[in-house]
């Protein structure tokens, strides 16, 4: 089990309104390996977000486990050490900045934790380079563009040191540049610090450049594999209303007139490698 | 545009005056309040104006701040001085209409008071120009601390004032923005008397208030995320450290005073 | 026959001050009628100051705004009939909902232009129906709705007033790939139907290219590029160059063509890339 950082094992999830029982989710298993870049798609209301919340114990499963690093999240003394193993960036980054100046907004969470205040001064330099956002360490959030307020969120969630990046449709209110920065953030923590990512969102540019994709729909997980095997499947994911990135879409729609091109195209490089070897 | 605005009055220099403790300078403030009304004599109400002078002159203010600070009060200074100097019957009268009368003492009381008056203002205004509304909420945070032992929450105070600067500015922006899109939608905002005119503000006001919990609640969930829990056990990346500049601020501040009491008894007195 | 005509168009922010920075500059542009223009453009490239003005809810520093001819701004009185006759849908327009039902929501624009109560319960249905909102979500609050269907619910808003100049400011962002399809489509065929103009402000260019007839480009304040939708795309390469994102197929085309083999520009959707690549491919196989 070491080497899991999220088990999710038959997790349920509902909730009660005007006395009728909504099903959230219904018994998902799902397991998240340590350093792994885990892509969470579905359309809206399909569970993601919930399960997300499930992850740092922000919601509670109504059955079933969720363990982080092996704390079983329902236990109530976890509660904190859940919070910070595993750290969470939500969508709307102007709501979740509390100070008026960066720098500070950054040292909110060790200051929470009770970090003496020269390590405290550390982590947020480090928290701030790794999102490139130094520079503008005493600057006011409100006067950041959307993607800078994000990295700046994101660096108040690393300033806590934790093993996990939970990021709930980050990019969803951000322009293409603030969508490119934030994903070069993430993959760059990924790959340089080992740090794991569970990114929920529905773009499938981003969802493509993950090391596994995850697709849920009504509360179940129902597709799961490399982004290769899970985007190859155009009619499935069609049916579950997802897009399909264009070069995977095009080799699908020329493989179905009797081209014989090869099933996995992901990228427009790819894909312009695949044509040009049949046309040349 | 809009998301430029800054609040407060922060003057963004740096000098002597922006360096100091936040705590210092709150404490200096409060005081310089109490020695305003310590000097009874013309020599003493000069050497505070003189001190409130050099203050300005060391925080690097320029003279139209000043004017601008004292701009709206003016009425009330007008007011304050009129009354004093009607109802002012001592000594030697110098005009009479009416129900009217100016007297030499009269007028000499009354532009004391105008005097003191606009101390006070100018004095309290160089504070919010050389200190951020970050690090005075930290003041006041640290200064009213001793407070805990009565159980005020003063940990939850500063985070509630904290929380409401940052979140001004946004509010702000996206009441602007709820303005233009019901004024898209034909909204009008601009005519009609008292009643149609707050009518009017109710397609931007339930939508601000509607968007305000949202963001409450999501801010909530952040903090959450972030371990917040209270005041208790946290530590503070900023600590504040006093300086040698700062005991010579309070020590010239205490010097002052000694001699604003001591100049009541040497020179006559006007109040 | 143009319907909108920009002429000389200058706004700055924070007039009279050094710091003044012109947000659109002598922008000139005309929009035929019943066109459907998309504007693109990177954030504070202009594009959202620019569309403001179409309807008065700006300004101009310097220059007009002709509607149908007629400056708008020629009686600053009747600024209000501008904007009955160009609807404008805000950037997360769910947002401004704010009455008791979708129903008197979407009766807000309507009732403000001082139309009977039959007529604005004929056009609330009218516009329901164009964005898909079914009978029974009209008589719930705006605020028990789904996101994406308060979405709809705000356009229907702007759509009852029956503008003769419809604006879009990014109307799909936030939307799942679904809710984003479907929008698009339904004001494609308001637009048809009502054989009106459609101003579509957006950064994504795949969603522009598949309805737009025409491209209008910003950049800095400055229109960098107005042509038909076709030969704003062929230019891919300066269109990467002032930091736009172009359609992946765009880009796979770009990287044919850069191999030396002849598959032709002008392609930004998938439906045509496949239509011109298959014969070639075909051809291939043959010989």
């Amino acid at each position: 089990m070491g080497d899991t950082m999220i088990n999710a094992r038959q997790v349920s999830f509902s909730y009660t309104t005007e006395e009728i029982p909504h099903e959230v989710l219904g018994g998902v298993s799902l397991a998240v390996e340590k350093g792994s870049f885990t892509a969470l798609l579905g359309h809206n209301g399909s569970g993601k977000s919930t399960m997300a919340k499930l992850f740092n114990a922000l919601l509670l499963p109504s059955g079933g486990q969720v363990l982080v690093e092996d704390m079983d999240t329902a236990v109530e003394a976890n509660k904190y050490d859940v919070r910070r193993a595993v750290g969470m960036v939500l969508q709307n980054p102007d709501n979740q900045l509390v100070s008026t100046v960066v720098e500070e907004d950054v040292a909110f969470g060790p200051e929470n934790l009770g970090v003496p205040p020269a390590e405290i001064r550390e982590r947020v330099e480090a928290a701030l380079r790794a999102v490139d956002m130094w520079e503008f360490r005493e600057h006011a959030p409100h006067k950041l563009s959307g993607g800078q307020k994000q990295r700046v969120a994101i660096a108040g969630v690393l300033a806590m040191q934790p093993r996990c990046l939970v990021l709930d449709e980050p990019t969803a209110m951000l322009d293409p540049q603030g969508r490119r920065e934030v994903m070069e953030t993430v993959r760059r923590l990924n790959r340089e610090q080992g740090m794991t990512v569970v990114l929920i969102t529905h773009y499938m540019e981003e969802a493509a450049k993950a090391d596994r994709v995850v697709v849920m729909e009504s509360g179940a997980v129902v597709m799961d594999g490399t982004p290769r095997e899970v985007f190859g499947n155009v009619e499935r994911l069609r049916a579950l209303q997802l897009d399909v990135p264009q070069p995977t879409e095009l080799c699908h729609v020329l493989r179905g007139a009797g081209v014989a091109l090869p099933p996995d195209v992901l990228t427009v490089d790819e894909c312009v490698e695949a044509l040009a070897s049949m046309m040349e | 545009m809009l998301r430029d605005i800054t609040i407060g009055q922060y003057f963004p220099v740096s000098s002597p005056m922006h360096r100091l403790d936040p705590r210092v300078k709150m404490v200096l403030t409060v005081l310089y309040i109490v020695a305003l009304f310590l000097p009874k004599t013309w020599v003493g109400l000069a050497l505070s104006v003189v001190l409130l002078a050099v203050a300005y002159a060391l925080a690097r203010i320029p003279f139209s701040m000043v004017v601008k600070s004292v701009r709206p009060i003016l009425l009330l200074v007008t007011l304050t001085a009129a009354l004093n100097l009607f109802y002012n019957k001592e000594g030697v009268v110098l005009f009479q209409w009416w129900i009217f009368t100016v007297t030499d003492s009269g007028l000499a009381k009354t532009a004391f008071i105008i005097v003191r008056i606009l101390c006070l203002i100018v004095g309290s205004s160089l504070l919010t120009y050389t200190t951020t509304p970050t690090a005075l909420t930290d003041a006041i945070e640290r200064l009213l601390s001793p407070l805990k032992a009565v159980r005020l929450n003063v940990h939850e105070l500063a985070m509630m004032m904290t929380i409401a600067l940052r979140f001004i500015p946004t509010l702000i922006e996206e009441t602007d923005k709820i303005m233009s899109a019901q004024k898209a939608r034909g909204a009008d905002m601009e005519s009609g008397g008292l009643v149609r005119r707050i009518r009017a503000l109710l397609p931007v006001l339930i939508p601000l208030f509607a968007s305000s919990f949202r963001r409450a609640y999501e801010l909530a969930l952040a903090m959450e995320c972030r371990c917040y829990r209270g005041g208790e056990g946290r530590t503070r990346m900023k600590q504040l450290r006093m300086a040698l500049r700062d005991g010579v601020a309070l020590l010239v501040m205490a010097v002052a005073i000694a001699l604003l009491i001591g100049l009541n008894s040497v020179f006559p007195k006007v109040i | 026959m143009a319907i909108l005509e920009v002429e000389n168009l200058t706004y700055a922010y924070s007039d009279g001050l050094p710091t003044a920075r012109a947000a659109v500059n002598d922008v000139s542009l005309t929009v035929e009628a019943g066109s459907f223009v998309g504007v693109i453009g990177h954030t504070g490239s202009g594009k959202s100051t620019l569309v403001q003005h179409f309807n008065g809810l700006l300004r101009p520093t310097a220059g007009r705004v002709l509607l149908g001819g007629k400056d708008i701004w020629a009686d600053p009185k009747k600024i209000r009939e501008v904007r009955f006759r160009v609807g404008l849908v805000f950037q997360y327009p769910e947002y401004q909902l704010f009455e008791d039902t979708v129903r008197q929501d979407i009766a807000f624009g309507p009732r403000n232009m001082g139309l009977s109560e039959a007529e604005v319960a004929e056009r609330v249905e009218e516009a329901a129906a164009f964005v898909g909102l079914p009978a029974a979500l009209l008589d719930k609050s705006p605020f028990d709705l789904s996101g994406g269907e308060k979405r709809r619910a705000a356009v229907a808003g702007v759509m009852a007033m029956r503008p003769e100049v419809l604006i879009l400011d990014e109307p799909t962002a936030g939307l799942d790939p679904a809710g984003q399809e479907n929008l698009l489509r339904q004001v494609k065929a308001y637009q048809q139907e009502r054989g009106c103009t459609v101003l579509l402000v957006s950064h994504r260019m795949e969603d522009v290219a598949r309805v737009a007839d025409r491209v209008l480009v910003m950049h800095g304040g400055r229109v960098a590029m107005y042509d038909d939708t076709a030969a704003v795309f062929s230019r891919a390469d300066e269109l990467r160059e002032i930091g736009l994102s172009i359609p992946d197929v765009t880009r796979v085309f770009m990287g044919l063509r850069a191999r030396g083999l002849d598959v032709g520009e002008n392609v930004y959707t998938v439906e045509q890339a496949a239509a011109r690549l298959l014969p070639l491919l075909r051809r291939g196989k043959g010989e």
